[in-house]
């Protein structure tokens, strides 16, 4: 709903102040809300390289460019190095493991030079190995932007987030610093006390 | 390498024919290289973009009309005038049709675009004035600079240049942004929106250009034969031109070519041999369904 | 217009948009639980004609027309979804539409070289050959009337089928999630065959009715499979109540495009469908 794909029933969604609540996808984008999804989601057929390509050309003013080749962008580079994926370059996107898979979604994320990143479980399937590998991505790009990320694995959540909003039900439980939230009696009771006898 | 060798040998073999004068084989080649430019315009759409089209006969066969109607009523025979005429009717004919089908996504695209190309061939059916299932003749067909192109191989030539052109502009576009885009969208559709790309706008513009082409073939072919008739419309002809494009191999542009060439050596061969060979086409459709997906230039490929 | 020839118009649109029904709700279930879309649809329509054209000439009925020819459309239909379709679940709509349109060429060859390239007639059932009186001015082929009832009792049965039976239950349940009722364990491959059977069988008795009316012709499965596109565009896909109500859009559409736009009657039904689907692109009940 934040990123445009599907409708609100209710409420508003506010960006930097102006009302979005209605924008499809593709202008969210344009605004700069960069997203990745719960699943690997990316073009399958194209090469590591060509995702990246397609990914930072999306910042051109225009695409309606028929006549002269494409231009290698520098960006789609800064994205590959990035994501950690420029020994598969040419590799096809659906020949990446899982894991790659995820790093090149977030990479290519990246390349449309979002300002705002809306990550959906970006953890979701992963082995440890490759999960350590995301967290340690994501904690690199959160550096100088802002990222809402949903996640369920809390030892990623606490290592990334600097504000951290515990939902239960579809309800705001808590709001506040790693440090509150591990301390906070409420978000105990409802996710950690089921673990004690 | 070799690829591009075998395609500049066609093309040289192609051009070789215009010079044997031989009044059947003009026609038949002729007829060919338009079936080729008919069959990339719409891999366009299908092997790239990822759209299933069924309107393509729609704007052959508006175009074709077109230039009988300059013809017949106006007397028109320049083709700087006609050309443009002819083309612009077609494009515009697309972003209407276009505009409404690519509303409806998936399979629904495909019904629309069949339903209005069957509008367009009861409409030419049974307009007034327009000949009826009979169809029409060109009286006057194009001519300009002491070119007259009712002449078999003045028509073969320009039918030539028309083919190396838009193979050329074809193959330009795919490897500039736009093309890119277009695969992207046949890949993942969802995922080019959420990266910034408004992709209803990027089809629609693939759908008219398309379109525009194939009215080129329309007027190619209502030149080289000198004759319309609404059959040209019917959605066999879209969809014969959609099975050159899978028995060619989508998403190869030369594949739909070599389709084409291929398909109307079996149509006219079949015509001989038995008196049911649209029993053969049918046969043939099936048999590249399931055995042969990748097409013929997937078999050149391996 | 007087009020009697608009009445007239309106139960000729209602029988002619009901017929189409009975074809277009086969395509939309086919296409809706099976996820093919079958171009072939209307040579079934065609072949029902054209039986029922043969059979009605060597047995002087029509009624034993559609008792023989309704199930061997239903067995043609079986064949034709274990041999064809069943090889096109999980290909994309490009193979789905060339293999039926493929189909489609076999069928008119087979229909030429069984019954060559002439119109035939086919005689109304003596018994229904008379006209009711409608008004002062026009009167109702009675067998008009007997086509819209059939129609109607069929649609009936058709609902009772849906709504109240195992069978029908299955068939809802794959038109709005086809994974699921394979993960539930429902014996699809079975499932698929007796729908696209019924489906053809449901398309052979529109043309074996339809038959007397329009008389049966090359190339009338054609029309008829382009109609029922639009039917199920303006419905939205997979939905019994929006097929029907598309059908009578249809049908009304064209029985007063041809009264009101003479020359330009095949462009009304077009022109619904664009405005369909400017309002709502997802059919009527999508």
């Amino acid at each position: 709903m934040l990123s445009g794909e599907l409708r609100a029933t209710a409420g508003r969604v506010r960006l930097r102040g102006a009302d979005v609540t209605h924008f499809p996808p593709d202008r969210l984008s344009r605004m700069g809300v960069g997203r990745s999804y719960q699943t690997a989601n990316v073009f399958p057929e194209l090469t590591c390289e060509e995702c990246m390509w397609l990914a930072a050309q999306s910042r051109a003013h225009t695409s309606m460019i028929f006549f002269s080749p494409a231009a290698r962008i520098a960006g789609a580079e800064r994205a590959l190095q990035a994501c950690g994926l420029m020994a598969r370059r040419s590799t096809r996107a659906g020949e990446l493991s899982y894991g790659e898979q995820r790093q090149l979604e977030i990479g290519m994320v990246l390349a449309t030079e979002p300002s705002l990143l809306l990550l959906d479980e970006p953890l979701a399937g992963l082995g440890h190995d490759e999960a350590s590998r995301i967290v340690a991505l994501l904690r690199e790009v959160a550096r100088d932007r802002t990222l809402v990320l949903v996640e369920h694995d809390m030892d990623a959540v606490f290592s990334i987030a600097d504000t951290v909003t515990v939902l239960v039900g579809g309800r705001v439980l808590e709001r506040g610093s790693p440090e509150q939230i591990r301390a906070s009696p409420a978000v105990r009771e409802a996710y950690l006390g089921t673990e004690q006898p | 390498m070799i690829a591009r060798i075998l395609l500049v040998a066609g093309a040289l073999a192609l051009l070789a024919v215009g010079f044997s004068g031989d009044r059947f084989w003009l026609q038949f080649m002729g007829k060919a290289m338009i079936g080729c430019i008919f069959a990339m315009s719409l891999d366009l759409l299908v092997g790239y973009t990822g759209l299933v089209s069924l309107a393509h006969a729609a704007f052959f066969g508006l175009a074709a009309y077109l230039l009988a109607g300059l013809s017949n009523a106006a007397g028109f025979v320049n083709p700087l005038a006609t050309l443009p005429i002819c083309l612009a009717g077609a494009a515009a004919a697309a972003l209407v049709i276009g505009w409404l089908s690519l509303r409806a996504a998936g399979v629904y695209f495909i019904m629309v675009t069949l339903a209005f190309t069957q509008m367009f061939y009861y409409l030419f059916n049974d307009a007034p004035g327009l000949g009826g299932s009979d169809g029409l003749y060109v009286q006057e067909r194009p001519r300009f600079l002491g070119l007259d192109f009712s002449e078999r191989t003045t028509a073969y030539f320009a039918i030539w240049i028309a083919l190396v052109i838009v193979y050329l502009l074809l193959l330009r576009m795919l490897r500039a942004p736009f093309g890119h885009v277009l695969v992207g969208i046949r890949a993942n559709e969802q995922r080019m929106r959420s990266l910034g790309y408004p992709t209803r706008r990027y089809k629609l513009t693939a759908f008219v250009i398309a379109g525009t082409l194939a009215g080129l073939c329309g007027y190619l072919d209502a030149t080289l034969y000198g004759f319309v008739n609404p059959a040209q419309f019917s959605w066999r002809q879209s969809g014969l031109v959609l099975m050159t494009v899978l028995l060619g191999g989508k998403g190869t542009l030369y594949g739909p070519a070599l389709g084409a060439l291929l398909l109307t050596f079996v149509e006219h061969y079949g015509e001989r041999v038995t008196e049911h060979w649209n029993a053969l086409i049918g046969a043939l459709v099936i048999a590249v369904v399931l055995f042969l997906p990748r097409g013929l230039a997937g078999l050149l490929r391996d | 217009m007087s009020f009697s020839l608009f009445a007239l118009q309106v139960l000729n649109g209602v029988e002619q948009g009901l017929l189409l029904f009975l074809v277009a709700s086969g395509l939309t279930l086919v296409f809706g639980v099976l996820g093919v879309l079958n171009f072939a649809h209307g040579s079934f329509y065609m072949l029902g004609a054209y039986l029922a054209y043969w059979i009605a000439a060597r047995t002087g009925s029509l009624l034993a027309a559609v008792l023989i020819g309704v199930p061997v459309m239903a067995l043609l239909g079986l064949v034709v979804e274990r041999l064809a379709i069943a090889r096109l679940y999980k290909r994309d709509h490009l193979s789905q539409v060339l293999l039926t349109y493929g189909l489609v060429l076999l069928f008119n060859e087979l229909q030429r070289a069984l019954f060559g390239n002439d119109v035939h007639g086919v005689d109304t059932p003596t018994v229904l050959a008379f006209r009711i009186p409608l008004g002062s001015a026009q009167e109702w082929p009675a067998y008009r009337v007997f086509t819209a009832v059939a129609c109607i009792l069929v649609a009936a049965a058709m609902r009772q089928v849906i709504l109240r039976t195992r069978f029908g239950m299955r068939v809802r349940a794959g038109a709005s999630n086809a994974e699921m009722v394979e993960a539930l364990g429902i014996d699809v491959r079975k499932l698929f065959s007796v729908l696209f059977s019924a489906g053809t069988a449901l398309a052979a008795l529109a043309g074996m009715l339809a038959a007397p009316l329009t008389t049966v012709y090359p190339g009338m499965g054609e029309g008829v499979l382009v109609l029922s596109f639009v039917v199920v565009v303006i419905g939205g896909i997979g939905s019994i109540k929006g097929a029907f109500l598309g059908a009578l859009l249809v049908g009304l559409s064209d029985t007063f495009g041809k009264v009101l736009l003479p020359g330009f009657s095949s462009a009304v039904v077009y022109a619904v469908m664009a405005a369909v689907l400017l309002l709502r692109p997802r059919g009527l009940a999508g």
